[in-house]
């Protein structure tokens, strides 16, 4: 079987494990994924998000703002295949794969070592097989396209110690990651001095590329730097990082310790092996049940890995790899979640290569081709039965109701009650508006028109309002009021934090129909108000 | 010269809270992780002293029955309440999605029993590798550069300790916030060796 065979093969497994029912798992769509298919929706009919403002910078959403590149991408599979799931979740499957392909180049091109084929191969098996690459490219997460983009940018990078004039187009990407995803567009700017710093000597003789491919970036941030004063890119930074906490003392010193202390022990936990290969998501609550980011097994050619890097210390090979293995950790270690996987792709990414490195040097030691075929072979075969039960099984139904699957099986519901009015609370998903506005394709300037007057503070700002009303049709998407239940011919939809039965039995509520989780539990119940039932003291103004 | 490191590694076994919680809890195992850190670390250094090595694994055979003999860890073959009523959920999916390769004697001991026991397993393993944080901090300096100065050279005595430690710590469960004693003479191994290469005495 010939190299470009086996790799082909590869790709065609990746390609399998982040497309196969793309549409179907995870059961659901999650409502960050329909606010990015519905933006794409409504700029690819009118050029405006669904706030109607025009090309935006960043995309305003649930009270934060979403990075652009994503949104804008997914307007090719929108508009060839239409307001899916699966065209939602495509720009990040594709990225997928992408990155099977930059891992296998960055290997191949860039590690001088002998048979480089085989540790390409295994590293590109490795990033397709995984749990974490497979587990983010079959959700909509601009960080999974963020790291495809990083993963060139390095690529070009490495490229460019040969090529100087490649320089200029590596920044230009790098540049691009700022629009991709957050932890990428803070990683850049603390990458690109520290490379140019570590690989001097080689750009010593092309420092016009160097100061070209500067510009280029510095270019690159403009739209950045128009919003930089809004707050709006801050944003997302000021809800999850504990620095305005920890700085609220005022003694510096003291504050200045307690954040060393606590980026620290946030920065370590990025390196615990139990995090990297054993808990699973009842703990961590971002990977799949009973499988971590890497398949257990792995730990030791880890292991393996890092003791051959050291042995590569004074390689290009060794500095690039050691370079992002300490810097990709640092916008995760600044927020105060306790391993939160999706700010750290890239860290992973890297972990995945020295990890290809461990199983390398393990492979050459095995002289027997049958043994190596018996051995790997039954560990791929192994991961791949551990992935299907993981994420096929346990992720589809357990999970289902974190990506909002009743409220589509709730859709089908609603056609028998086309005459009535709908009221779904919208306390515990602010996503079930965009969830049916993008599924049933409602008007992108009904859409603007109903939610710009909505806006209490400029569009890009760093405080957001969240209390927003949709009405889709005849389906209002709200904080339930109970003043609704003295009106005729509604339906109030919600679980049952929502609707309890002491509402049921206090608002005379009329039980209607249930929704079911894949699990075959009741997640949603739908009541329709009865309030001639209802004492006139409580609905005084009822007419008769 | 034996002497001397000798006391050096007794040092640092006495300096951190981790070897006197022990010792409350059991003044034996505590004493014979003492004497384990000082064979370990001397063996190291003096790989040609072979009784330092034979005495390191007698005392450490030792450690592992007297532990697993009165310390086993019953958990890994329980199954907790959670866990139950997980089973009964998963009960439904599995034989949905799998058919005949789940409802079958064999399908329903792995997928039911067995893949729990291993998770047992590998959570007191994988906890064991979670060293505790009962050094004073800057021990954690000394204990990165020594444990990167056992992975660049690396010692069959110290890697040999290391895996059998971890392997047995998984079915031992010892006050379990007190974490893997077993590794206590490696950690204080990686210590000492780490002070060592940073006065420059290692190569």
């Amino acid at each position: 079987m010939n190299k470009i065979t086996i790799f082909v093969l590869i790709l065609l497994a990746a390609g399998f494990l982040r497309f196969y029912q793309l549409a179907t798992i995870p059961a659901g769509l999650h409502g960050d994924a329909a606010s990015q298919g519905y933006n794409a929706f409504s700029l690819m009919h009118t050029g405006k998000d669904r706030y109607g403002q025009s090309f935006p910078i960043l995309f305003r959403s649930f009270g934060s703002y979403q990075p652009p590149l994503y949104t804008y991408l997914t307007i090719i599979p929108i508009s060839i295949l239409g307001t899916t799931v699966f065209a939602a979740r495509s720009i990040s499957a594709i990225s997928g794969v992408i990155l099977v392909l930059i891992t296998y180049l960055f290997i191949y091109l860039f590690f001088d070592i002998k048979n480089k084929f085989t540790l390409a191969i295994i590293a590109s098996l490795l990033v397709a097989i995984s749990p974490w690459s497979v587990f983010f490219s079959r959700l909509s997460v601009e960080a999974n396209l963020a790291l495809t983009i990083f993963g060139l940018s390095i690529l070009l990078f490495t490229a460019s110690l040969k090529r100087i004039f490649l320089f200029p187009l590596a920044c230009f990407i790098l540049g691009i990651c700022s629009y991709a995803y957050y932890s990428e567009g803070l990683i850049a700017f603390v990458f690109l001095p520290i490379f140019i710093g570590l690989f001097r000597k080689a750009f010593s003789e092309g420092k016009r590329w160097i100061i070209l491919g500067l510009a280029v970036f510095i270019i690159i941030q403009i739209p950045n730097l128009l919003i930089l004063n809004s707050g709006a890119l801050t944003r997302r930074f000021d809800q999850v990082s504990y620095i305005e906490n920890v700085f609220q003392g005022e003694n510096l010193t003291n504050n200045l310790v307690n954040f060393c202390k606590i980026f620290l022990k946030n920065y370590l936990i990025y390196f615990s092996p139990k995090n990297l290969f054993f808990n699973s998501d009842s703990i961590l609550g971002r990977t799949m049940p009973e499988l971590s980011v890497f398949y257990s097994w792995l730990l030791i050619p880890f292991i393996l890995g890092i003791r051959c890097l050291f042995r590569l210390e004074k390689t290009s090979s060794f500095k690039i790899i050691g370079l992002l293995l300490l810097i990709t950790p640092i916008p995760a270690a600044l927020t105060g979640d306790i391993f939160y996987p999706l700010r750290t792709l890239d860290l992973l990414w890297i972990m995945t290569l020295i990890i290809a490195i461990g199983i390398y040097s393990f492979y050459r030691l095995i002289k027997h081709n049958i043994v190596k075929i018996l051995l790997f072979g039954s560990l791929i075969l192994y991961s791949f039965f551990s992935l299907f039960i993981s994420y096929f099984i346990l992720f589809k139904y357990e999970k289902a109701e974190s990506y909002g699957y009743s409220y589509i099986k709730l859709m089908d519901k609603l056609t028998s009650y086309k005459d009535k009015h709908i009221i779904i609370d919208s306390a515990r998903d602010l996503g079930i508006g965009m969830r049916l506005a993008y599924l049933k394709r409602y008007d992108p300037k009904k859409m603007q028109e109903m939610l710009r007057p909505q806006l209490k503070t400029p569009y890009y700002s760093n405080v957001i309002n969240t209390d927003e009303i949709y009405i889709i049709d005849n389906i209002e998407v709200k904080i339930l009021d109970w003043h609704d239940t003295c009106k005729e011919n509604k339906i109030f939809v919600g679980d049952h934090l929502a609707i309890s039965e002491g509402n049921v039995e206090e608002h005379k509520l009329k039980p209607e129909f249930e929704v079911y989780t894949l699990s075959k539990d009741i997640s949603l119940r739908g009541y329709s108000t009865q309030p001639l039932e209802r004492p006139k003291e409580k609905c005084p103004k009822l007419k008769l | 010269m034996l002497i001397i490191y000798a006391v050096l590694i007794l040092a640092i076994s006495l300096a951190n809270f981790w070897i006197y919680r022990i010792i409350q809890i059991n003044l034996f195992v505590g004493i014979f992780l003492i004497a384990e850190s000082i064979l370990l670390f001397l063996s190291t250094l003096f790989p040609r002293l072979k009784i330092l090595t034979a005495l390191t694994f007698i005392l450490l055979s030792f450690l592992c029955a007297y532990l697993i003999t009165f310390y086993f860890d019953k958990n890994i073959f329980l199954i907790s309440d959670i866990e139950t009523q997980k089973i009964g959920k998963r009960h439904e999916y599995y034989a949905t999605d799998l058919g005949k390769i789940y409802k079958n004697r064999i399908g329903i001991f792995y997928f039911n029993n067995l893949r729990l026991y291993i998770g047992h397993l590998g959570n007191n393993l994988f906890s064991s590798l979670d060293f505790p944080s009962k050094y004073p901090i800057i021990f954690s300096f000394l204990f990165i550069a020594g444990l990167y100065n056992l992975f660049i050279n690396i010692n069959r005595k110290s890697t040999i300790y290391f895996l059998a430690a971890l392997l047995f710590s998984s079915f031992i469960s010892f006050e379990s916030k007190f974490g893997a004693i077993l590794l206590f003479p490696f950690v204080n191994l990686c210590i000492a060796t780490g002070l060592l290469k940073l006065l420059g005495i290692l190569k």
